[in-house]
């Protein structure tokens, strides 16, 4: 499903990242790593927000050779996401189903699913953290992404929402074969422990644990 | 405290505003030799005196600076940064009044300065009503800017996104481009920078180009104002870039094909030169001939592009990328004398087209 060949990143000649190969198959990986260790920075080279030396892949779509249909099989939330103020939720839907693409109902049943509706008009502006960090989920879901890259998901959100989002993440892996890749420093919840393999990012490197 | 404030407040709206300042310092003291700058400016507060409809424009646009500075503290309230500044209102009434005072008149110095000049000039001509009414509208400006700031230290105002809610409704849309967004960030959130610049542009193009007569006709100067304008759209493409370096970040991991990703920009930067393209399709044939109307907005519209893409080479500290503007700025009006514009829009254009394609991959806003 994801396979980097040779990636590396560094910033101002600092190396961050130094994987030579990775081969991952399809299903859940919690990515763990100290305080910077690179696994902000790996979500968003895998994103395609950073460039990098080496390649990387999902499925047969290269980011290097083929940047739009990469990007088409992946979705990102970043750990602390950010909107314009102006921009109310149901814009940012209205510019990501353009986009996205997403199969007849499953916007509203995101929207459903992570309670965001009755604050859909508001503006991003009033929104807390915890309000945008749950409208960054919905947005990460939208269409049928083959891996979605979450960046610290767990944080900021109350226990209620966690407990839907790893249902949600349990349904679209089971029904959609959808992947996950996602860091975090907390303890991986219950539900997921059968299905997710833990990564470690360690001197530059990811490792299997 | 008052060195607190004056750092957090003050100090960064005249760092944030530096390309605004610069603009307004080469208009008003760069384009006149400096032995005739008293005279220049004398002329200038002499036509206040004379003509009302003048000097309103002038006070109307003394408001529009002073939005802007009331505009820039409530968002600088709002950041997460400034957080400690609440504390501000453990402060008496009276102090947090008097210190909002010196804040607002702080940010205010420049038009103040200007105001007492041409206070001192109505004085010195006996017109004793202006001598008057300067002084008392900055006076109150400056008032009203204290007590809406020292409100909103109490919590008795809403933030800086919900002041404006009245005006900003949203409406369910079915389609958000994304030129649309940058479109209404520069409305919403870039109100003054967008209006200062796009009337700086507009004045200047109406009024030198209204003067051309068949028998001297000479482009050089109005040009080299309009050229000024363009200058001043750096600050906007650099405010729109931070935007998209931050809350639409999420733009760069969508499935967006390169060549659609720079048409958004091209259209935005088509709606950007719309009231420039007004004025002029309104002075054409007569008093500027159809060519020089399509060179002006060939140049223009080629210069944003180009200026857009340079910001996707390298991340420009806003000093950096002034400067560069600046040496584009020093080409342009070269080839005006030489009359290569046409050429030099051309290759703009394909500059411009070139780095957006090899840079936008490349591009990191946080490699720093």
């Amino acid at each position: 499903m994801l396979e980097l060949y040779q990636v590396q990143k560094s910033y101002g000649g600092e190396k961050i990242l130094d994987i030579p190969n990775l081969q991952l198959s399809a299903g859940v990986y919690w990515l763990r790593g100290a305080n910077g260790s690179g696994k902000t920075t790996l979500l968003r080279l895998l994103a395609g927000l950073l460039p990098f030396t080496g390649e990387v892949c999902v499925g047969n779509h290269s980011l290097r050779k083929a940047p739009v249909a990469y990007r088409r099989t992946i979705s990102w939330a970043d750990a602390e996401p950010l909107y314009p103020g102006f921009l109310s939720g149901d814009d940012l839907i209205t510019f990501y189903r353009k986009i996205q693409q997403p199969p007849a109902g499953q916007i509203d049943e995101l929207i459903g699913h992570f309670g965001v509706k009755s604050w859909l008009s508001s503006r991003a502006a009033t929104w807390s953290s915890g309000m945008t960090k749950k409208l960054s989920l919905v947005l990460a879901f939208i269409g049928r992404p083959s891996l979605i890259l979450l960046d610290e998901p767990l944080i900021t959100l109350d226990q209620d929402s966690t407990d839907r989002l790893i249902d949600l993440i349990v349904d679209y892996q089971r029904l959609y074969g959808t992947s996950f890749f996602f860091s975090s420093h907390q303890a991986i919840p219950e539900k997921l422990q059968q299905m997710t393999h833990l990564l470690e990012l360690k001197e530059h490197s990811l490792k299997r644990v | 405290m008052n060195s607190i404030v004056n750092k957090t407040l003050v100090g960064s709206f005249y760092r944030q505003n530096v390309g605004f300042f610069l603009l307004f310092f080469v208009l008003f003291f760069g384009v006149v030799a400096p032995s005739e700058q008293l005279a220049y400016h004398y002329s200038l507060i002499l036509g206040m005196l004379e003509t009302p409809l003048f000097l309103g424009l002038v006070l109307f646009a003394w408001l529009l600076y002073g939005l802007k500075t009331s505009r820039f503290l409530f968002s600088a309230l709002d950041e997460p940064e400034a957080n400690f500044l609440y504390k501000l209102a453990a402060l008496s009434r009276g102090r947090q009044f008097w210190l909002c005072m010196a804040i607002q008149g702080l940010l205010l110095l420049p038009v103040w300065a200007y105001s007492i000049a041409v206070a001192g000039v109505a004085v010195y001509r006996h017109v004793y009503g202006t001598a008057l009414l300067v002084p008392l509208y900055m006076t109150v400006m400056n008032i009203a800017g204290a007590i809406c700031l020292h409100r909103r230290l109490q919590w008795r105002l809403p933030d800086s996104g919900r002041q404006w809610a009245f005006f900003l409704r949203q409406r369910r849309r079915t389609m958000l481009p994304y030129w649309s967004i940058l479109l209404q960030y520069l409305l919403k959130e870039e109100k003054a920078l967008a209006a200062g610049v796009k009337l700086f542009g507009c004045t200047v193009l109406y009024l030198l180009l209204k003067q051309q007569g068949p028998d001297d006709y000479d482009l050089r100067m109005p040009f080299l104002f309009y050229s000024l304008s363009l200058f001043g759209h750096a600050a906007i493409l650099y405010r729109c870039r931070q935007l998209e370096n931050t809350r639409l970040l999420f733009y760069r991991a969508l499935p967006v094909p390169q060549s659609i990703r720079f048409g958004q920009y091209a259209i935005f930067y088509l709606l950007l030169l719309l009231p420039e393209t007004l004025v002029l399709g309104w002075l054409t044939p007569h008093p500027i001939r159809v060519t020089d109307t399509m060179t002006f907005l060939l140049s223009g519209y080629s210069v944003l592009l180009l200026m857009n893409s340079i910001l996707y080479t390298a991340p420009f500290t806003n000093r950096v990328f002034l400067r560069i503007c600046l040496l584009l700025f020093g080409i342009l009006y070269c080839c005006v004398l030489g009359k290569d514009l046409i050429e030099l829009s051309v290759l703009f254009l394909v500059t411009a087209t070139v780095l957006f394609f090899r840079g936008y991959a490349r591009y990191e806003a946080w490699a720093k």
